[in-house]
């Protein structure tokens, strides 16, 4: 179990992180700067924050307080980097070895043979890294950490310099292999498909801070702010004021319309934020005036973008508009079939869905 | 295609233009180098190595030279390579600076590094007086050769070594200590076999300028036979009376500087 507790002043932001990780993947996820590296480094022992405390299964690793900083080659982390950094002068045998320096040649022999299997690179042992590919490099450099039996895995990008179906293999393989060492493991993306793909719990780091440390169905549709709502890319937010609060629900004032909303703990007169996802935005075939349904409202289509597989449709609303300042209100997000079957184009004016359960709720923070 | 790579990053020559300017470079590197290079040893004539070889001044010269210019290396190797690790490595007030004196004496005239020395280890010198009277007087000893040599030609090794140290990834090191590793450990396993070639080339280059010192040493250590007279001091004193002995020794050399060129080119790329 990792306990950690980083202070450090930066030239852009200050690192201000707390975190307690199980045997458990636990995936960093953020933009670029946000300390996602250096709270790996950290833990190896490769950067020393000015403040804090780390204990790895009740080990003291750092603790600035009592004066403890053990160096990175007394912590036991497996450390595994974006850029291949297998040494360019040892053959895959003797990287995997490498810790094993002054062992019996036939226990170094052995356990090179297991791991290799173990990555499946069995027969390996006589390549140079230049022979490799990106993916077996990767594959060496896993082989090599768990070698020396760590207690934390530390994976900084790992896979961002692969190819797509090798990235999907090696995510596959590196959450049998993290199942099997029972140990904790901080894997650094900025791929959220890979976040969600891999995490027990995703961590979203911005600036230096934690705004989220939750599994990834939570992260996803609850998130904690309207920054970790952005970062997940929850395109359709809004701000409002609650008009009425019960234990069935909310209903919010959000300045064009009216919303319900499902049950949050706030109060009658408070300012919220609340984000809706844009696949979780109904496009209705046909509007019953007589029985309109909650949340329901027209948008009129003001472009159509594919990825090829979904469909992201950008409408602003018919009445008053959400956000007068943007150039569309609210972005929904249909796959291939309901797109098909729907048949939506510019220009055309729909009704649309907002269910009550599908939008989430926050407190108003002060960030833009 | 008019254009073609070679397998350097290099464009084929297919212009008039193009082939002006090679034409011109050729005739100036064999007009200036070349040809003075063949002149020597055309005359020094086909029998230049058994030719006054047996003078006992060319004998003494050379073991000198090889022994200076060889104890030079080592010793600039052993200090070298710490400084260059650490000025490639660490970031602290005063790198900068420090990193330009070190480059300085690869491009002060080396006349004037033999005065420097001689105003600081000389009988009245700035260190020499006080050393002096407990019976240790450098000037116009082996040593001093040796000093000189070191003061022109050791920076050749440490820039070389500080841009080999440089290259090595330093997530390779960092890698290192996670696997449990420490600094010294790493420095022998990862920095030194990846900086190997850099640090090679560095020391040729230093033995090669140590080989060729000619100012600093006959001002600092003067022109003794056998003591301090290195080859290049040689061929200087035999110019005055014996022309065959210098074409001789000048021919020696330029063999010499050539193996080693090949050498370092053999194993630098």
């Amino acid at each position: 179990m990792l306990n950690l507790d980083l202070r450090h002043r930066l030239k852009n932001f200050e690192l201000n992180i707390s975190l307690t990780a199980e045997a458990e993947l636990v995936v960093i996820f953020g933009p670029s700067g946000a300390g996602k590296s250096l709270t790996l480094q950290a833990i190896a022992g490769l950067f020393t924050a000015a403040q804090g405390r780390i204990t790895l299964n009740g080990q003291t690793l750092f603790d600035r307080a009592k004066n403890v900083n053990l160096p990175p080659q007394q912590r036991r982390t497996g450390y595994v980097m974006q850029d291949y950094t297998l040494f360019p002068h040892l053959s895959v045998g003797h990287d995997i070895a490498y810790s094993l320096r002054g062992r019996p040649k036939t226990e170094i022999r052995q356990t090179v043979t297991d791991m290799l299997t173990l990555v499946r690179l069995p027969g390996y042992e006589n390549q140079r890294p230049n022979q490799l590919s990106g993916g077996q490099k990767q594959r060496v450099a896993l082989a090599r950490a768990l070698v020396t039996r760590p207690q934390i895995l530390l994976l900084d990008e790992p896979f961002s310099a692969l190819d797509g179906p090798t990235r999907a293999e090696l995510r596959q393989e590196l959450r049998q292999l993290q199942a099997q060492v029972k140990i904790p493991a901080l894997m650094v993306t900025h791929d959220l498909a890979e976040a969600n793909l891999l995490a027990n719990r995703i961590a979203i780091f911005q600036a230096g801070k934690l705004l989220q440390l939750a599994p990834p169905a939570e992260v996803m549709r609850r998130p904690a702010n309207l920054a970790v709502a952005r970062l997940t890319n929850t395109q359709n937010c809004f701000k409002g004021t609650v008009l009425t609060a019960s234990s069935q629900g909310l209903t919010v004032d959000i300045g064009p319309l009216t919303i319900e909303t499902g049950p949050y703990p706030f109060t009658a007169g408070q300012a919220v934020q609340g984000c809706i996802r844009p696949e979780q935005i109904l496009m209705l075939r046909q509007l019953d005036p007589r029985q309109p349904g909650p949340n329901t409202v027209q948008g009129r289509i003001v472009s159509i973008i594919t990825d090829g597989l979904s469909f992201t449709l950008r409408l602003i609303l018919t009445g008053t508009r959400l956000h007068p300042d943007r150039e569309f209100d609210l972005t929904v997000t249909l796959p291939l079939h309901v797109f098909e079957s729907l048949g939506p184009q510019q220009g055309q004016i729909w009704p649309i869905s907002l269910k009550p359960n599908a939008i989430h709720l926050m407190a108003k923070t002060d960030q833009p | 295609m008019p254009l073609s790579q070679n397998r350097q990053t290099g464009i084929k020559v297919s212009s008039l233009s193009g082939w002006l300017i090679v034409t011109a470079a050729f005739l100036f590197i064999t007009l200036l180098l070349i040809v003075p290079l063949a002149a020597l040893l055309w005359r020094s004539g086909p029998g230049w190595l058994s030719n006054s070889w047996q003078a006992p001044a060319v004998a003494a010269a050379l073991r000198l030279s090889l022994f200076t210019a060889t104890l030079t290396t080592l010793i600039s190797m052993l200090a070298g390579t710490p400084i260059a690790w650490v000025l490639a490595r660490y970031r602290f007030w005063g790198l900068g600076l420090l990193d330009t004196v070190i480059d300085l004496p690869m491009v002060l005239p080396p006349a004037v590094a033999g005065v420097a020395l001689l105003v600081t280890f000389g009988r009245s010198g700035l260190v020499g007086q006080y050393t002096a009277p407990l019976g240790i007087e450098l000037p116009f000893t082996t040593a001093a050769v040796v000093i000189a040599q070191i003061f022109v030609a050791a920076p050749f090794y440490i820039r070389a070594a500080k841009s080999g140290f440089a290259g090595v990834d330093i997530h390779l090191e960092q890698i290192s200590a996670t696997l449990g590793e420490s600094t010294l450990g790493t420095f022998w396993r990862v920095t030194l076999p990846l900086a190997r070639k850099a640090l090679i080339g560095g020391a040729i280059l230093t033995w090669a300028r140590s080989l060729g010192e000619f100012g600093a040493t006959i001002l600092f250590a003067g022109n003794l036979t056998g003591r301090t007279q290195t080859m290049p001091l040689a061929i200087y004193t035999a110019l005055q009376s014996d022309i065959n002995t210098a074409l001789t020794l000048a021919s020696m050399l330029l063999v010499t500087s050539l193996t080693l060129l090949i050498l370092l080119r053999a194993i630098t790329h």
